[in-house]
């Protein structure tokens, strides 16, 4: 009853999605690497792990956190963000697998 | 790879291990029930080597949002469980617990070690993790004794509200993974503590691995820890008072 009611409290006030941006991840390196997103909306990211090894895309700054399966898509949800910049990376290829997602106004944001 | 091998096994290995320490440690008074080692071992690596067999194809379910919403309900598992051992402390809930945990972080590991186990890795991914794992064993080997301590001297409080705000942590976790889904919606961060300490530093990790700290919670974060952590609270003190109770009882009939 507990959970029900924590998800009900947060599920009346759900707002409706809006832009997509699709990342590639190919030889462990997300492309592009910067992505511009408009800020005060939520985009839905598609990350498609091109690769034949898993990764886990991972950002303390979205609060996110997903496997990418080899050969799979991954959809993420994030925003709306307050304008600024959100660093993501590859947990199994920190060194290569880094990116970052710029939330820009509106009108800046280039996707 | 022997660096990020040693991270990963940290992340990976350190929430399940300090369960386990926080669990063993959960007792009230000496009704507890401890846990089986061996069989309860073999048990998480069944049930790893069962959801590593249907990851894949669960994550392409419901518009690619299968995992995650089976993650969810192994988190709210895990609190669940934490939630019957404060009112019971059998064995069983400690054990399911455990196990759920192992599925959610063990996995990771197996899927890090299988993707990139190759002839030039392979000797940094098993240096790595052998350090990751003693990192996680020194931690928790000074935890388990500090609890031991606090138990000793009658702060049993101290341990249960540890467990509290770990088992708080995972329906938190639960809500962020609801909102990167879609099923709930994000909220606005309520603050930002990445100028002090943020989650890439050792100390952020360990904080967020014992007591899910978030240097940028969101408001549905912040909420969720909250109610959950006063629910156990509010369990603990019922059980308490009902243990009183029963040697208040019991004292009686000696007389």
């Amino acid at each position: 009853m507990y959970f029900c009611m924590l998800f009900g409290m947060f599920a009346s006030v759900k707002a409706v999605a809006t832009d997509s941006v699709t990342i590639v991840l190919r030889n462990h390196l997300f492309i592009p690497a910067q992505v511009e997103v408009p800020a005060g909306k939520k985009v839905r990211l598609i990350i498609d792990n091109q690769d034949d090894t898993a990764e886990e895309f991972d950002s303390f700054d979205l609060n996110r956190e997903k496997v990418l399966f080899p050969k799979r898509k991954s959809v993420i949800y994030i925003g709306p963000l307050s304008v600024g910049e959100y660093r993501f990376f590859g947990e199994f290829s920190p060194n290569t697998a880094q990116g970052v997602v710029i939330a820009k106004e509106s009108s800046d944001a280039a996707q | 790879m022997l660096l990020n091998s040693v991270i990963i096994s940290i992340n990976q290995f350190l929430p399940l291990a300090l369960l386990w320490v926080l669990l063993h440690h959960s007792d009230f008074g000496q009704s507890g029930e401890k846990l089986p080692f061996l069989q309860t071992l073999i048990t998480c690596a069944l049930a790893c080597a069962v959801f590593l067999g249907f990851a894949d194809t669960i994550s392409q379910w419901f518009d690619y949002k299968g995992l995650e919403m089976l993650k969810i309900l192994f988190l709210l598992g895990i609190y669940g469980s934490v939630i019957a051992v404060f009112c019971s402390a059998r064995r069983v809930y400690k054990q399911i617990a455990i196990v759920l945990a192992s599925v959610m972080y063990l996995s990771h590991f197996v899927m890090y070690v299988s993707s990139y186990w190759q002839l030039d890795t392979k000797q940094g991914i098993m240096i790595g993790t052998i350090l990751g794992l003693g990192i996680c064993l020194s931690f928790c080997t000074l935890l388990f004794f500090t609890l031991s301590w606090f138990k000793a001297h009658g702060a049993t409080a101290i341990v249960l509200a540890l467990l509290s705000a770990h088992s708080a942590s995972k329906v938190a976790n639960a809500i962020d993974l609801a909102a990167q889904i879609d099923i709930l919606p994000s909220s606005e961060t309520v603050f930002d503590l990445r100028f002090w300490l943020d989650e890439y530093g050792i100390t952020g990790r360990l904080l967020k691995a014992l007591l899910g700290y978030e240097a940028t919670p969101s408001y549905a974060n912040l909420v969720a820890f909250t109610s959950a952590l006063m629910i156990a609270a509010v369990v603990i003190i019922w059980r308490m008072r009902l243990d009183e109770q029963k040697v208040v009882k019991g004292g009686e009939h000696g007389l």
